[in-house]
């Protein structure tokens, strides 16, 4: 070989290698790939929805939430959201016992991650827009619209949830913030938020933020007339009508803390107004019981009903967010479904009083299995007073739906498929699965310490009825905004505008269709308010919407009283007014790089300080106690 | 190298050129191959040639090297020639003959002397002269061919040895000879009257073989090495019983630091070069095995087929990976064949894995049922608690703390109490009647509770056993090293274990003169079982061995207090929610269950095939193409057992996961090197070029309801679940890069070198980079003027240079999104920020140090002091969660690593029957963020402008604060102030602060979240290293190695854990809890001991920090070697027995607090324990 031939070869193969290779990711898109896309814009928007459905933050430590679980575990901190079962690895304990300051919990922090990370989807759909008016077509219009009317939505709910208020029961003591934190709301953030400005942004008043509500959904009127949605995750003017009631309610019911808003008559009026025209302009009517108790549809399908004027979807295909993490909303609320141990050991539950309190005649009572469902005294005798039998050390004896008279057994084959029934029409609950099943799952994970009194849920059932697949039966779809809810709000509006009989009357308009005999005789504001907060309390049970009611009107924390279904102690609360558990602390990220919040941070008081009951011994013995003899 | 002045100068020049020209040759060919051709066969024709310009023909058409005495040897005279394609023996014959030049060949060697016969005769005329013989021969006896034999005071009398070690030459008595050889250290031996043959062993110079060292693209002499580096070779890689090389560093080489994030079997420590030099950016070094970048798993390399590893520490060693040098760089070489026969080596060892862990000092069952009615006693007696007489709060003490209903103790009453006694009596000591085991009903069932020893049945010692074969050798074109290596080995819990096969084949062929190919294959296969490790929390063996009360049963017991089968024939456990038993906490499930029905199995292999060419184009001038692949794919299965739906909440009936994974790169390299000198000029440059690919691709799904039992593959399970996905990612780097190197007289060097690098991690304008470093050596014991007899060699080294970092995960130059599905139409959800302009992080390292040996060698040693700077550091900006998203990256900001890096090698004893050696390292490194962007200065802490760097794993425990002039990690964390001496609550210092938030004062606090917090001090330690020592007496060999830490520290978090008070616990105590505060002892700064706590009273504080010092006893190796003398009747050329100890002991600042897990000073108590592994083997060479 010639020396010139292997210099030949020698220059072939420093000449073979080119320049560096593109590549491009795989298991996401950047920016600039999706900008060359038609569909950008659309797939944006459309992320608004997936992001309500389920997101996630692993520098945060957000497990995949979706904004349906983040109202239910706010809820949590309810006196009628009760957790039966074993709640040794309950993930919204915290929201129970209230321990949801940011440097302590953390769950604590979902609230102040989550809603910036919806604000920021529509932000840069606003964003990207733009303000060009000879470029908004009226597509862009439409999208424009559905952003100011979720932008509205999630700054009212995170300003409710982040706002302090101080603590009123004076038998306990509470941390003091260290800096007086009255009428102060949350940062804003906008499409024009830079992040330089974002890092020494302080917490807005309260008044701020309403005023940008305001306007947002002023916005989203204009650009959201005329328009017909194709899905009801979408807003369209009546949900914004249904927002302005919400932001009227919510104004009318602080003026005494307001600066700026302190007309509180002309609030109510606007919010009984914009009720009745969300009303209208909806076309919507209450969940008849049929769709109310479907097993299938039941409170997970948007489309199933006329009721639901807002919703969030996960999609099947969806899967991370149907089968993400343990904050799954189907997971958490079914009590049929046997995804995961969430989903039965921690029982989902209403308050035994409240159960007892709410008529049998209320179809919406179906919605929670009666004592008698799981045991029934084979010595009970028809029409007379439930029979409870317990032998010398408290146990449960004579179970009719237990084969071998064990409680406990966990096969199914040992568990009866039969039912007395409920109410006087013998009620059989519809089931996707069967009596026997749920009555052998309840024991599978050994705990159900405060078995049988669990009146847990069978409201929300999970998709397609599949209790047993949970990428199918997690796919739920979530009521942000029902039509009841504006018939709640006419009547609250009422009591104000025109007093307590009228009120009364609007009351009974709405609670007359889940029970033909409801009549609501309250003969002032006060007692109007107690019968107002059980209605909706029954009506919107896991919707998240009480713990707003709860926090806007102060209603306190009850579930310290014997014969209580709560599971643990811990969780037996008693505080009157403004329970602390209701208003979380700032994400310590929040804390550290945004400087102007770092001394305005909402203060953490421990429950130990507060809990009532210092063992389960003054709790767990009394499961099942007549609850007429005492308290 | 210091040869004997009588062997005459001339020798020395040519053993220069030698050692030049070998340079050459090994950076031409990045393996660094030579060829012995014995049978070389050379083509020279001339009617009229100098035998010089014969010899260079020779040595240009051959790899032969001659060596002469220029003074005696004429290579002037002419000869006539007509060689064609003859052996070079039958030209050397042809051309010598009839000359007074003998000649020897040795190796790649010739060896040219004089013939002297004329003095000889002379001598024996003179009667005094008589001829004397002799045998040269090794340590091992066997003769050395081509040894000089020289006349001291006559260096041009002298001799070579013949084939057979043999000599013979004429000298008078009283004449001292030298025998010398090269890589031995030269002796000599007086000629004594009546003595006529002398049997002469020369003893090996080591240091003469440590010359060279492996560097970017090539190897280098030693001597001309400006930069920084530390090797590990073989032996030493030998005697420590490592899976994993890598660990073979642990203070081994200066200025290297292990951290294990986990023991588990098949991971791999961190290791950390001179300081972190980056925030956002991965710290590793970058590995380099065989010349090729190495992205695989180091667990699959065998260490027996290990050369060396160099350690590269510095920016003229660093510079040509560009970007990828700047955290150092790991070269590992492989073994390859030794010139002469075959050689075969057997080694298996058998042996043990045991725990190494030194568990916390923690209360026993008694003491932790009185602590915890002491617990509740205190309380019920406070006015919080109601004020109880003494007697009422006994009682109900006693109530709570046996009842297990009542939420409030334990929730398990395991002893048994004489009837109608208390527990716990009067003044909290346990009733001396209690004894270990109670009954216990529940529904007319009945059990018997007692308490089991977690660590004893969660844990287990494994076998380990592992088995080596080589087989190598090299003859003139071929060298050749093939392996077999098989390792088993069972981790310390049931379901760990590893199993490994891996096999190696490396050739070298000479194919043509200007030719030269080789190919190295390595197929690696592997099972691996791991088992449960996690976040704090988990609930692994880990921690419970840690902190779970000693009063909690493993099992289920009948009242026969047998453990309780279940119809399946298992073992019935205790899962702490069964039959209305609860642990305190409600933290239910056990460990040991679940470990048993799950498994975690991860199997593959990789196949690693490299080749290269070397084309020698002309004099001086070498082509290299080398070209590497390394394919590992992997197999992961996951499954947890039907099993587990019977006794916990699932009801999966069986989950399996399975994935896929495949990781491809490949590595081109075009090197050109050209080599000239002239006079004592040395010139050598390298141009060259590289390209790196990576991809890495992942299929994985999984499914439940298992169709059969053991189900291992989702074709049986019966239903699938939705989530299967796959993804692929890929990397790509390109450099083009240039060296220069330059010798004046072989006493001062300078070095060059230049990369421009790009790499796809960033966006195209801002790929590609710029590296570069200079270099400079000056052997100061060279220099004439230099005369102090007691320091063999001194040489000064400096070197400067900038290297890349691009260590972050791809495409952060982007915002990115990831594609979810909306009602079956695409919706783009946020995922990250992007930042376009983030480019390079830079390190300009600096580099100064002093190589030295002194007395006679006896001691050598390095000395060096580094500065690190990292530039245009790669950031994540924490941005504030309103905005959207968390971080996102930017280049801003300054760090410097600086420190001094002192080695010490000493041979105290040397000679036939003995050696005894120690060694001793030790590094100093101070890290330093000297410049923060102002974004990011978010946070004032005592004057001090930064930002806190949150942890952001998910219990959120460990902060530190940045700021510029102190350490990286610097704590950042609420001071404890002691206990209130009134109360015995924990107390924390709290600024108080004006209306403009001024801070004004200190004061102190009981809430521990209003507690300020403040800067600390340092995580990172101030001092790390090494030292062992080896000793040998005949076949007797000891070595021990140890290696430690000074300074730093560490929050030990299972310390606070064990330091609860206030709750509800199924936590042990540490014994220290017994210090706590009681009104009559108030001088504690343990807290008071009481039920219902309004504050934590072991908040985080820097009350946990630990100091992070550690010694650690890594490796003793015993052996005996027996004489060869005797294992030769056997064909066995050497045969050690030996007995290897690895991890063996370790001491920190607190008994069960173990700093080794990381370097960051954090801790986690749900990690796999470290392995002591102690074996027993036998090596045999044929």
């Amino acid at each position: 070989m010639k020396r010139y031939h292997i210099a030949f070869a020698v220059l072939a193969l420093f000449a073979l290698s080119g320049c560096i290779q593109e590549t491009t990711p795989s298991e996401y898109v950047l920016a600039p790939q999706i900008q060359k896309s038609e569909s950008a814009l659309k797939g944006m928007v459309n992320s608004i929805y997936t992001t309500m459905a389920g997101y996630s933050n692993d520098d945060g430590g957000v497990e995949e939430i979706s904004y349906g679980s983040m109202l239910a575990m706010l809820e949590h901190g309810t006196t009628q959201l009760v957790c039966s079962g074993t709640n040794g690895y309950n993930t919204m304990g915290a929201y129970c016992t209230g321990s949801v300051s940011a440097t302590g919990s953390n769950r604590g922090l979902y609230p102040s991650y989550l809603f910036y990370a919806y604000i920021k989807a529509v932000n840069d759909v606003i964003g990207m827009i733009g303000t060009d008016a000879s470029q908004i077509d009226e597509t862009k219009k439409r999208y424009l619209g559905i952003c100011y009317a979720y932008r509205a939505l999630y700054y009212m709910d995170v300003v409710q949830i982040m706002e302090y208020k101080t603590p009123t029961d004076k038998r306990y003591t509470y941390t003091t913030p260290e800096n007086d934190l009255k009428n102060l709301g949350v940062p804003i953030v906008t499409e024009k938020t830079t992040s330089k400005e974002a890092s020494n942004n302080k917490r807005a008043t309260v008044d701020e933020v309403y005023d940008l509500i305001l306007s947002d959904l002023k916005q989203a009127e204009t650009y959201l007339t005329g328009y017909q949605r194709t899905d009801k995750v979408q807003p369209n003017l009546a949900v914004v009508y249904g927002l302005y009631a919400r932001a009227y309610t919510n104004l009318a019911s602080r003026v005494a803390t307001s600066a700026t808003y302190k007309d509180e008559s002309s609030y109510w009026g606007n919010a009984k107004s914009y009720a009745e025209k969300a009303i209208s302009e909806s076309g919507c009517a209450p969940l008849t019981e049929d769709q109310w108790t479907d097993p299938v549809n039941g409170f997970n399908n948007r489309d199933s009903q006329n009721s639901w004027m807002l919703a969030t979807s996960i999609s099947e295909g969806n899967k991370t967010a149907a089968t993400g993490g343990s904050f799954v909303f189907a997971m958490t609320f079914g009590t049929e479904t046997n995804f995961s141990a969430y989903g039965w050991r921690v029982g989902r539950s209403l308050d035994r009083k409240w159960y007892e309190k709410l008529s049998n005649d209320d179809f919406r009572k179906k919605s929670w299995l009666a004592p008698n469902f799981f045991y029934e005294s084979t010595n009970q005798k028809e029409g007379e007073p439930y029979l409870v039998e317990k032998d010398p050390q408290g146990n449960f004896i004579n179970n009719k739906w237990c084969k071998d008279g064990n409680n406990l057994n966990t096969d199914q084959s040992d568990w009866s498929d039969d039912y007395s029934g409920f109410g006087a029409s013998k009620y059989k609950y519809k089931l996707n699965s069967s009596a026997s099943n749920i009555r052998s799952t309840i024991n599978k994970s050994n705990g159900f310490q405060s078995w049988p009194w669990l009146y847990v849920n069978l409201k929300f059932r999970p998709h397609n009825g599949n209790y047993n697949t949970y990428e199918v039966g997690g796919a739920t779809d979530f009521p942000v905004m029902r039509v009841e809810e504006m018939y709640f709000l006419k009547a609250e509006a009422t009591l104000h505008t025109s007093g307590v009989a009228d009120a009364n009357k609007a009351l009974e308009d709405i609670v007359k269709t889940r029970n033909p005999n409801y009549t609501c005789n309250a003969t002032n504001a006060a007692n109007f308010l107690t019968e107002y907060v059980f209605q909706k309390g029954i009506e919107f049970w896991g919707e998240g919407i009480n713990y707003f009611d709860a926090k806007r009107l102060e209603v306190g924390l009850h579930r310290a009283y014997k014969g209580s279904n709560c599971e643990r102690y811990q969780h037996c609360i008693d505080m009157n007014g403004v329970f602390v558990g209701w208003t979380p602390g700032w994400n310590q990220a929040e804390l550290n790089s945004n400087q102007a919040i770092f001394h305005y941070n909402n203060p953490y008081t421990n429950p130990t300080t507060y809990y009532f009951y210092k063992s389960n011994d003054e709790l767990r013995p009394y499961y099942g106690y007549d609850l007429s003899t005492d308290n | 190298m210091n040869p004997s002045p009588a062997m005459g100068l001339k020798f020395i020049c040519r053993m220069m050129r030698l050692t030049i020209i070998a340079l050459f040759v090994f950076v031409g060919t990045a393996f660094g191959t030579e060829s012995y051709s014995q049978v070389k066969r050379v083509t020279v024709v001339s009617n009229d040639i100098s035998l010089k310009n014969v010899i260079n023909q020779i040595e240009k058409q051959t790899n032969y090297l001659f060596v002469y005495n220029m003074n005696d040897i004429n290579l002037n005279k002419n000869v006539s020639i007509n060689a064609r394609n003859q052996s070079v023996l039958q030209v050397l014959k042809e051309i010598f003959n009839n000359t007074n030049i003998n000649f020897v060949l040795e190796g790649k060697n010739i060896l040219l002397v004089k013939e002297n016969k004329m003095s000889h005769k002379a001598n024996l005329q003179q009667g005094t002269t008589k001829t004397i013989s002799g045998k040269v021969v090794d340590s091992k006896g066997d003769p050395i061919i081509g040894a000089s034999v020289v006349d001291k005071d006559n260096s041009g009398v002298g001799v070579a040895t013949d084939v057979n070690g043999h000599f013979s030459i004429a000298a008078k008595p009283g004449v001292t000879l030298v025998i010398s050889y090269i890589g031995f250290e030269p002796k000599k031996v007086t000629v004594k009257a009546g003595e006529s043959f002398y049997t002469i062993e020369l003893t090996e110079n080591v240091k003469e073989l440590d010359e060279v060292l492996v560097v970017a693209f090539g190897k280098m002499k030693k001597e001309a090495f400006t930069g920084s580096a530390g090797v590990v070779k073989s032996d030493e890689l030998m005697k420590s019983q490592v899976t994993n090389p890598v660990e073979a560093l642990a203070g081994r080489v200066a200025g290297v630091q292990l951290s294990n994030s986990s023991f588990q079997l098949g991971s791999s420590p961190s290791i950390t070069i001179r300081g972190f030099g980056s925030i956002s950016s991965d710290t590793q070094p970058l590995i380099v095995v065989d010349g090729m970048p190495y992205d695989g798993d180091l667990n699959l390399i065998n260490p027996n087929d290990i050369e060396s590893m160099t350690v590269l520490k510095d920016a003229a060693s660093n510079a040509l990976y560009g970007a990828r040098g700047a955290n150092g760089v790991l070269m590992i070489t492989t073994k390859r064949g030794k010139v002469g026969a075959s050689k075969i080596t057997f080694d298996s060892k058998w042996g043990a894995n045991s725990n190494g862990l030194r568990n916390y000092k923690t209360t026993n069952s008694k003491q932790f049922y009185e602590t915890y009615y002491k617990m509740l006693y205190n309380y019920y007696v406070s006015s919080d608690g109601g004020s109880m007489s003494a007697s009422d709060a006994h009682g109900l003490a006693n109530k709570n703390l046996v009842d297990s209903s009542t939420g409030v103790g334990p929730g398990y009453m395991v002893y048994t109490v004489p009837n109608g006694q208390d527990f716990i009596q009067a003044g909290g000591v346990m009733n001396s009647g209690a004894t270990m085991g109670a009954p216990y009903s529940y529904n007319g069932q009945q059990f018997w509770l007692q308490a089991d020893d977690w660590q004893k049945e969660g844990l287990r010692d494994g076998f380990r056993q592992e088995y080596n074969t080589t087989i190598s050798g090299a003859s003139d074109k071929v060298n050749y090293y093939t392996s077999f290596g098989y390792l088993d080995q069972q981790g310390i819990q049931v379901g760990s274990s590893q199993k490994r096969l891996s096999t190696r084949v490396k050739l070298d062929y000479q194919a043509k003169k200007w030719l030269k190919v080789g190919t190295n294959f390595n197929y690696t296969k592997y099972d691996n079982s791991q088992t449960s490790e996690g976040t704090v929390g988990t609930g692994t063996i880990w921690s419970t061995i840690k902190t779970l009360a000693p009063i909690y049963p493993v099992y289920l017991r009948d009242a026969k207090k047998n453990i309780m089968i279940d119809h399946w024939g298992e073992k019935v456990y205790d899962f702490g929610r069964n039959y209305d038993l609860s642990r305190a906490g409600d933290v239910g499930g056990n460990c040991i269950f679940d470990n048993k029905y799950r498994t975690s199995d991860s199997d593959g292999n990789s196949f690693i095939a490299s080749g290269y060419g070397d084309i020698n184009i002309m004099d001086g001038l070498v082509f290299t193409f080398n070209a590497n692949t390394y394919n590992y794919n992997s197999r992961y299965t996951y499954a947890t057992s039907p099993f587990v739906d019977y006794y916990t909440g699932s009801s999966d009936n069986g989950y399996l996961y399975k994935s896929s994974s495949r990781t491809y790169t490949y590595n081109t390299q075009q090197l050109l090197n050209y080599n000239k000198q002239f006079g004592k000029h040395d010139i050598s440059a390298m141009l060259g070029h590289e390209y790196y690919k990576y991809k890495f691709e992942f299929l994985g799904a999984s499914g439940h309801n298992f169709g059969i039992e053991g189900t291992k593959e989702l074709a049986t399970c019966l239903n699938l679940n939705g989530d299967p996905s796959s993804y692929s990612s890929d990397y790509n780097n390109e450099g083009f890069f240039f060296r220069g190197m330059y010798n004046y007289d072989s006493k001062y060097y300078a070095s060059l070198s230049y990369r421009r690098d790009a790499s796809s991690r960033f966006a195209k304008k801002h790929r590609w980079g710029d590296f570069w470093s200079v270099g400079a050596a000056w052997l100061i014991s060279k220099e004439n003027f230099f005369n102090v007899p007691w320091v063999n060699s001194l040489k000064l080294k400096v070197s400067v240079g900038s290297q890349g970092n691009d260590n972050i995960g791809n495409y952060l130059y982007a915002d990115s999104y990831t594609i979810v599905n909306n009602n079956n139409e695409a919706a783009y959800q946020w995922r990250q920020k992007g930042s376009e302009n983030i480019t390079w992080e830079t390190n300009t390292n600096w580099n100064t140090g002093l190589e030295f040996e002194l007395f006679n060698k006896r001691i050598s040693g390095s000395l060096d002091y580094f500065s690190r700077k990292t530039t245009d550091m790669l950031f994540s900006l924490n941005t504030p969660p309103s905005i959207g998203y968390t971080s996102y990256y930017i280049n801003l900001g300054d760090m410097r690593n600086s420190g001094i890096e002192l080695s010490l090698s000493a041979s105290l004893i040397n000679n036939k029957d003995m050696h005894w050696d120690v060694n001793f390292n030790i590094t100093h490194v101070k890290n330093k963020v000297l410049k923060l962007p102002d974004a990011v200065k978010t946070t004032t802490v005592e004057g001090h402008k930064g930002y806190v760097n949150l942890d952001k794993s998910f219990v959120s425990m460990y902060e530190y604060f940045v700021t510029e002039g102190k350490s990286l990690y610097t704590w950042y964390l609420p001071k404890y102030a002691g206990v209130d001496k009134e109360t015995g609550e924990a107390m924390y210092y709290k600024d108080t602060v004006d209306n403009n938030g001024k801070v004004t004062g200190k004061e102190t606090t009981k809430d521990p979240s209003l507690a300020t917090n403040y800067i600390i001090g340092d995580a990172l330690p101030m001092f790390y290293g090494g030292f062992g020592t080896s000793f040998g007496f005949r076949g007797f060999d000891f070595s021990i190695n140890l290696n430690y830490q000074l300074g730093g520290k560490s929050y030990d978090y299972t310390y606070q854990t064990l330091m609860h008070t206030g709750g509800t616990t199924n936590t042990t105590w540490s014994k220290d809890i017994f210090k706590a505060w009681t009104p009559e002892n108030k001088n504690t700064d343990v807290p008071r001991l009481r039920f219902s706590e309004k504050y934590s009273q072991n908040a985080r504080s820097d009350r946990f920090l630990k100091n992070a010092s550690f010694l650690s006893v890594q490796n003793i190796n015993i052996g005996y070697t027996l004489p060869s003398s005797f294992t030769r009747k056997f064909s066995v050329d050497n045969m050690r027995v030996y007995f290897s100890g690895e991890n063996l002991f370790y001491i920190s600042g607190r008994q069960g607090f173990d700093p080794r897990y990381s370097l960051k000073g954090v801790t986690n108590p749900e990690l796999y324990s470290p392995i002591r592994t102690m074996s027993g083997g036998i090596s045999l060479t044929f």
